[in-house]
């Protein structure tokens, strides 16, 4: 059959659906609620109802969905989508013949939506040309390429040491009020800043309304809410919407992926949501498990996470990153949730509330962050510096108990220690100042190569900033040609020069 | 005593009324009272008229708001006999002046409702 014999018979089918006659009412199949609680209806009948079907209640107070997730021989166990308190026994129910999708596209950007898709920021309502499934599965291997582009969060001590690449799931883990948020902020509004083209997908899983109000504020301020979507769950809505949460901001990240661009996901936090599907679980009556957890916690968010994907080149090479937030108490990695999303993930960044109180901040963990994939994503400039640093570090690690005996100890160890020191003291960056590359590589090189020796080392951040200002105003073309870092530091020869002649003239000022 | 499901009950229930056991409703309604499942009844009841379907023979009510015709009664059967495909039909007829008009016809899992009521409804609905 030809071409267009085909397109022809596709218009004929659909023009002979919407020209069918029903004959008035027809038969529908219905069940009934027979009891409802805590956000749960039991329904009797709908003997045809799918796994994860939309189902409507007919209420008094008009029609409240709820999706099947519990499919028994007599009953089944639909979650409310909305409020339990219109539903009662004896409600009619239909089934809604498809599974939960939500408004995907470009008409979601800056805008601020509920995991249904519908509008929460007072604006229009949204209307998409398009809808994406909440639950879909991941890709597959052929659809995939490795991760080779980087992904530049603008926060030194990442980029340098474990660098994320576009397609890789970066776990952020640590205690409460230790910056976990606000390394996924800053990411986000690093790739307004360098103007990357990513766009942020920030889901909020039950945080406080003004937490996300506040975050949101900020990233109108830093004019990255042009490219963001927000996807907002309150600690007050009903469980199913903390669950169904970071499916549908997946879904509105998939639709960048899937038409070769890139995206940034951000989970804030999957604790929660591992804590509302429990929530869910027990009142379907599924046995509980270890930490009352039901037994496919695990698979809860491997489907998840395995939805962010660099894809090949056949599939468009567009990239859907994941950042995942996990909450730990009291720095216990070794909880379940946590342990769980560790071995799911690409690697992550471990907050010490510790190092946060002594003002190293970010307070990222070098010794327990790890990046499993980024390394082949890390832009040239920034990796050929990079291996000197996390050797400095790991080095003044080991030595760093014996930092106080001072002048006992041999010239080496103390060479060590200080420069252990100012690395550190580089590695802290404010919040909201996401660095670029020629940044980043500038600053690296210079401790390494110990030209800023003779800076004292409370001084470093001081003497930084002037040489990053005398740099831009004194060489921007260079500067620029090295933002683009597509070759070792060393490579850029003339480059190196600059650096070095600038940065003994800033140190001058700074010594002690 | 074992219990078992209301699918099994009902198929149970069903296969001894075809075969004209109608002892099986004494049967069990003394099971429910044992097993305090007496409050299952209604869905039961739906489950046994699903599980006759199942067997070709439809259980079906209507409710209108005045005592059916028979031209209507005839029409509603023959619809019903197609719409099912089956040959055996039982007819249980109501009055329900709330439905203000039409008529409303359910079987065990599918209704079909063409009742002024549920039109208004819908209307309502609609927020017009």
């Amino acid at each position: 059959m030809s071409e267009l014999q085909v397109a022809e018979l596709s218009k004929a089918l659909r023009s002979a659906i919407a020209n069918l006659s029903t004959d008035g009412e027809t038969f529908e199949e219905v069940g009934i609620v027979t009891r409802v609680g805590d956000g749960v209806a039991w329904i009797h009948g709908l003997s045809r109802c799918g796994f994860n079907e939309v189902v409507s209640i007919e209420t008094h107070a008009g029609d409240v969905e709820a999706f099947a997730l519990n499919l028994m021989e007599d009953e089944i166990g639909a979650v409310l989508l909305g409020s339990d308190s219109a539903v009662a026994a004896g409600n009619k129910v239909r089934l809604g013949g498809e599974v939960l999708s939500v408004p995907v596209g470009k008409e979601l950007l800056g805008r601020i939506v509920n995991p249904l898709g519908q509008a929460m920021d007072g604006g229009p309502p949204i209307v998409t040309k398009q809808r994406g499934l909440v639950e879909r599965s991941a890709i597959g291997v052929m659809g995939r390429k490795h991760v080779h582009e980087p992904l530049m969060t603008g926060i030194m001590a990442i980029d340098a040491m474990f660098p994320i690449g576009r397609g890789q799931r970066e776990l952020i883990i640590g205690d409460r009020q230790t910056g976990k948020t606000a390394i996924a902020l800053d990411t986000m509004i690093n790739q307004a800043k360098q103007k990357t083209g990513v766009v942020n997908v920030y889901v909020a899983v039950g945080q406080k309304l003004s937490k996300v109000a506040r975050l949101v504020e900020r990233l109108k301020q830093e004019g990255v809410m042009e490219q963001t979507i927000v996807v907002a769950t309150g600690p007050s809505d009903p469980a199913s919407m903390l669950y169904l949460a970071p499916y549908a901001g997946t879904a509105m990240g998939e639709y960048f992926r899937d038409n070769g661009q890139h995206a940034l996901m951000v989970y804030d936090d999957l604790t929660k949501h591992a804590v509302a599907y429990r929530q869910m679980s027990l009142l379907l009556r599924r046995p509980p498990g270890r930490e009352a957890f039901p037994g496919d916690v695990f698979y809860l968010h491997s489907r998840l996470l395995e939805r962010s994907a660099k894809l090949s080149d056949d599939l468009g090479a567009g990239s859907l990153t994941a950042l995942p937030i996990i909450e730990t108490q009291a720095g216990d990695i070794s909880a379940y949730i946590p342990t769980n999303v560790i071995s799911i993930t690409d690697g992550q960044i471990f907050m010490e509330t510790d190092l946060f109180y002594q003002g190293i901040r970010p307070a990222i963990s070098a010794g327990l962050s790890v990046s499993r994939v980024g390394g082949d994503a890390q832009t040239p400039a920034v990796k050929s510096v990079s291996g000197q640093l996390k050797l400095g570090l790991s080095q003044f690690r080991e030595l760093a108990a014996f930092a106080q005996f001072g002048s006992d100890l041999d010239e080496a160890t103390k060479h060590q220690i200080e420069r252990g020191q100012r690395l550190t003291e580089l590695l802290k960056q404010p919040q909201y100042q996401p660095l670029a590359i020629w940044e980043q590589a500038v600053s690296v090189y210079v401790v390494n190569e110990g030209l800023f020796d003779d800076v004292v080392t409370a001084k470093i951040k001081d003497a930084q900033a002037d040489l990053l200002t005398r740099l831009w105003s004194q060489h921007k073309s260079e500067m620029e040609t090295l933002n683009k870092g597509d070759k070792k530091f060393n490579e850029y020869a003339q480059i190196v020069t600059i650096v070095r002649e600038t940065a003994e003239k800033v140190a001058k000022g700074f010594e002690a | 005593m074992s219990l078992f499901s209301r699918r099994q009950l009902a198929n149970y229930v069903a296969d001894q009324l075809l075969a004209g056991r109608s002892a099986v409703i004494d049967e069990l309604a003394a099971y429910l009272v044992e097993t305090r499942r007496i409050k299952e009844a209604d869905t039961l009841v739906m489950s046994i008229e699903s599980a006759l379907l199942m067997r070709g023979v439809l259980v079906a009510e209507v409710s209108s708001t005045r005592p059916l015709s028979d031209s209507t009664r005839t029409l509603i059967a023959s619809k019903l006999r197609q719409a099912f495909q089956t040959q055996t039909l039982h007819l249980r007829e109501r009055t329900d002046p709330s439905l203000l008009g039409g008529i409303l016809v359910r079987t065990a899992d599918h209704e079909m409702d063409g009742t002024l009521r549920h039109a208004l409804n819908q209307l309502k609905a609609l927020k017009v």
